[in-house]
């Protein structure tokens, strides 16, 4: 391989070679959100994509007047990337911006954790976008704040900014006051469970390989519902269910829900009414739960978004599981060329039928 | 969307005369003619079952379970050809994938998992529709009229 291919960014002149696009990362790496060079390096990797015209559009951050909540941006000319950012508030998942691309011509470059590289892979993989029209530039996530938290740390205060530590986190009010709490006591609720953070495929990435969190405390929440009543059951669904208000932003938001003509936007058939009876609010969660099984890639995303706060990821990781345990496929999104378990079949399958 | 008056949750449960409604999707190469020849050797099974033809058993969609469901169903059947004599090939496969994963999870939304049930039942086995009608059918007898997913607010 030629020095060329090993820099993190592209050198000018020449095209992304085919080697580096079935090579799943790169052996070099930009320094790690943290480092003070962080910032600086990746903007500087996204104007010269953009100015050397390897990509035509960046999908990334932009800071607002909220220092705890940075807004989507999109970055079309090298001198606007001089506002982007990326820091650990950025816990929007934008994989799902690159279908508004589909017929764009040019490339996209996007900013992407571990959770939102996977939808990046699991739409190529769907055949949503073609893996060549992705410059996928990967950030080693140690762990995304959750603002709601932080501002509950801090109490009646405004906060005025949050400096992120390693183990703990310093947040200084409006009136001058700081505090320093752990932060596991205000990572959003999935990166505390977070065991992929690292991108799987990236063309460009920034960090060392971070270790995530091991905790099976969903799986743990899964199996006290398994071991519940079918009535029981039936009460803890029927009461998360009724909230839904069919806003769908958890279909929105999911790189495994990109079907152009969705079913629950159909009027022949007409499958889902807007009446929120038990009847269609049943339907729509466990249709989407069960057409999204097997493409799931974990990243809570719904979970998230959800704005009556149904435990969408206690429907979805369950499917995760019973997919893994029945026949033994890969986290989705994890590896390119990977097909749903759902659309294939094996003889020796297990059979619950009689 | 609303349940027509025979749906069977609401009158006929107060005067006693409930019979559960069983919709049973079966495939058209076998599991039909199976519940065909049980007719033609003059094999009783239960009126309840109502059975809903379609090509291949890996055609049933988890959508068509809910509808039954919501649409006045106190058990839902799915029966097709046994793995290997698919009259398409591979078409239960797909079928035993797919409701491997479904079947667990209704159970796990709180759909009690006598109501839900699946079969593999070959042209010739006549006998097996029978036994199968009529164990499923007393399954859901014994649990009543299903009250999830209906259209209720």
């Amino acid at each position: 391989m030629s020095e060329a291919i090993k820099t993190a960014a592209p050198v000018e002149g020449e095209p992304m070679p085919a080697e580096l696009k079935t090579a799943e990362i790169p052996t070099r790496r930009g320094p790690a959100p943290g480092d003070p060079e962080f910032l600086g390096a990746l903007r500087d990797c996204c104007r010269s994509l953009l100015a050397e015209g390897h990509v035509q559009r960046i999908i990334a951050y932009r800071e607002t007047p909220d220092s705890l909540r940075p807004e989507v941006a999109f970055f079309a000319s090298p001198e606007e990337t001089g506002d982007l950012v990326w820091d650990l508030f950025c816990n929007t998942n934008i994989c799902k911006y690159l279908l508004d691309y589909r017929t764009f011509e040019g490339r996209i470059g996007v900013v992407v954790k571990g959770c939102d590289a996977r939808g990046v892979v699991q739409l190529i993989n769907d055949m949503q976008i073609p893996r060549d029209k992705v410059e996928i530039i990967g950030i080693c996530c140690p762990g995304q704040i959750d603002p709601a938290k932080v501002e509950s740390a801090a109490g009646e205060a405004w906060v005025s900014r949050v400096v992120a530590g390693p183990d703990s986190v310093e947040i200084v009010t409006e009136e001058g006051t700081e505090m320093r709490v752990p932060l596991e006591s205000v990572l959003t609720d999935r990166c505390l469970s977070c065991r992929k953070p690292n991108p799987p495929v990236a063309d460009v990435v920034f960090g060392e390989d971070q270790k995530g969190r091991i905790s099976d405390e969903v799986f743990e929440q899964i199996a006290e519902l398994e071991r519940m009543s079918s009535a029981e059951r039936d009460a803890f669904w029927n009461r998360h269910f009724e909230r839904c208000i069919r806003c769908f932003a958890c279909r929105n938001v999911c790189p495994a829900c990109s079907c152009t003509k969705c079913v629950f936007d159909q009027q022949e058939p007409d499958w889902l009414a807007g009446e929120r009876n038990q009847a269609n609010q049943h339907f729509f969660q466990i249709t989407r739960a069960v057409h999204v099984s097997g493409r799931c890639t974990g990243c809570e995303e719904c979970d998230r978004v959800c704005p009556v706060g149904i435990p969408l990821r206690l429907m979805n990781k369950k499917l995760w599981k019973d997919v893994k345990d029945l026949f033994d496929s890969p986290l989705p999104g994890t590896k390119l060329g990977v097909r749903s378990p759902l659309v294939m079949w094996d003889p020796k399958d297990a059979d619950s039928f009689e | 969307m609303t349940t027509d008056g025979a749906s069977g949750a609401g009158a006929d449960a107060g005067t006693g005369t409930w019979e559960p409604r069983i919709v049973a999707f079966c495939c058209n190469w076998c599991s039909y003619a199976g519940a065909d020849l049980a007719g033609t050797s003059r094999k009783q099974y239960p009126a309840n079952i109502r059975i809903v033809r379609v090509p291949c058993s890996g055609r049933i969609n988890p959508q068509y379970i809910l509808r039954a469901f919501q649409r006045g169903a106190d058990g839902v059947m799915v029966a097709g050809c046994h793995p290997g004599d698919c009259h398409y090939t591979t078409g239960n496969y797909y079928t035993r994938r797919r409701f491997s994963v479904v079947q667990r999870f209704l159970e796990y939304v709180g759909l009690h998992p006598d109501r839900f049930s699946g079969h593999w039942i070959s042209g010739s086995e006549g006998e097996k529709f029978v036994q199968t009608a009529r164990e499923f059918t007393e399954k859901v007898r014994s649990l009543g009229p299903n009250e999830k997913m209906r259209d209720v607010l």
